[in-house]
């Protein structure tokens, strides 16, 4: 049986999403390019945002609260005590 | 970055945001939400709160925590068990833990350690109330107990690192046993009683009773709320553990050194 696929949330729903991967999409290259490893988790952290807002568009209130929790809590927090034990500034080298 | 920079970044924004639209749109994003539910989403909403049919009910209104812990409950199990060797593991490269001198790094204003303390505590109070709320409202175990981990976590960016010592260690694996012994009991006690292992409620093959999901006026859902409880402690607990194995290790070579 096919189902019409109505989103929920409608054409906004829809919109929101669009925006929410594109902002998700933009913190991932920064992070990724960064070479700041304080900015790049934080920017990380602000990707995770967006997709935590993305699950609420979803309607997935229960993977919102363990994708939050550990997306912006947790994970972020002990990237902070790694890079403390490194360095805070990425060196040249492979890529550039 | 020039004018004209900008303007091409916001183009290629606005670009990138139309053909992500047109994409999720045409169904490019695989499977979405659709106001009509699937066969499977309508046959869990309609048995696992419904009263007149409790041959497939699981007496709790929330779905979700209803098949995490009843119909697909050995997979949560097994979850928790994949996360127990995980931190296990964490543990036995940690071995030789020691104690660094901890430099105490400057105090912070009273300001931020008593907003720190605030915050702690309502972290607390809603990642428990998550967990225990589990089996009505969305939330459970999983996602109260890694809420519950951001607490102490905070506690040691707010307050320095002498809040963290070593009894820390043993006292949060202990609490750890304690919820793993609770999923455990929960899970064998209806085997005992002539039950399937997990059983929730009465089924006509099974010769276990059930647990009744009301305690007198209170509606407790069966085990699914020991399951949260004890999943809670193990849960936060375990990531504490990681946390404190992560920040004490010290290597031969750094010696007892203070922190960088």
């Amino acid at each position: 049986m096919s189902l019409p696929n109505i989103p929920v949330g409608g054409t906004y729903g829809l919109l929101l999403l669009a925006y929410l991967f594109t902002v998700a999409a933009v913190l991932t290259y920064k992070a990724i390019v960064s070479k700041d490893l304080l900015k790049a988790i934080l920017y990380s952290a602000g990707q995770s945002v967006a997709f935590a807002i993305a699950l609420t568009v979803l309607m997935a209130p229960d993977v919102l609260y363990a994708y939050l929790a550990v997306s912006v809590g947790i994970y972020p927090i002990i990237l902070l005590y790694a890079v403390r034990r490194t360095e805070r500034f990425e060196r040249g080298g492979g890529g550039g | 970055m020039g004018k004209a920079g900008v303007a091409t970044l916001g183009f290629a924004l606005a670009v990138l945001t139309a053909v992500l639209t047109m994409t999720i749109y045409l169904g490019g994003a695989g499977h979405y939400p659709t106001t009509h539910l699937r066969p499977l989403a309508k046959y869990f909403i309609w048995y696992t709160f419904n009263p007149y049919r409790k041959v497939f009910w699981a007496g709790s209104p929330e779905a979700v925590n209803a098949i995490l812990w009843d119909y697909r409950g050995i997979d949560t199990v097994f979850e928790t068990t994949v996360l127990f060797a995980a931190v296990l593991g964490c543990l036995v490269i940690a071995k030789d833990l020691r104690i660094r001198e901890l430099v105490v790094p400057k105090e912070l204003t009273p300001i931020v350690s008593a907003g720190a303390r605030v915050v702690i505590a309502v972290i607390v109070l809603a990642s428990l109330a998550l967990a225990a709320h589990g089996y009505i409202s969305p939330g459970g175990g999983f996602q109260g107990g890694s809420a519950a981990a951001i607490a102490p976590l905070l506690a040691v960016a707010a307050y320095s690192w002498v809040v963290l010592k070593k009894v820390w260690l043993s006292t949060s694996a202990s609490v750890r046993t304690v919820g793993l012994l609770g999923i455990s009991v929960m899970a064998v006690t209806p085997l005992v009683l002539h039950g399937y292992l997990m059983q929730n409620q009465w089924k006509p093959w099974s010769a276990f009773v059930g647990i009744s999901p009301w305690l007198g006026r209170f509606f407790i859902g069966g085990t699914l709320i020991v399951y949260n409880l004890s999943e809670f402690l193990v849960v936060s607990m375990e990531f504490v553990i990681v946390f404190i194995a992560l920040t004490l290790i010290t290597s031969a070579e750094e010696g007892g050194g203070g922190g960088g």
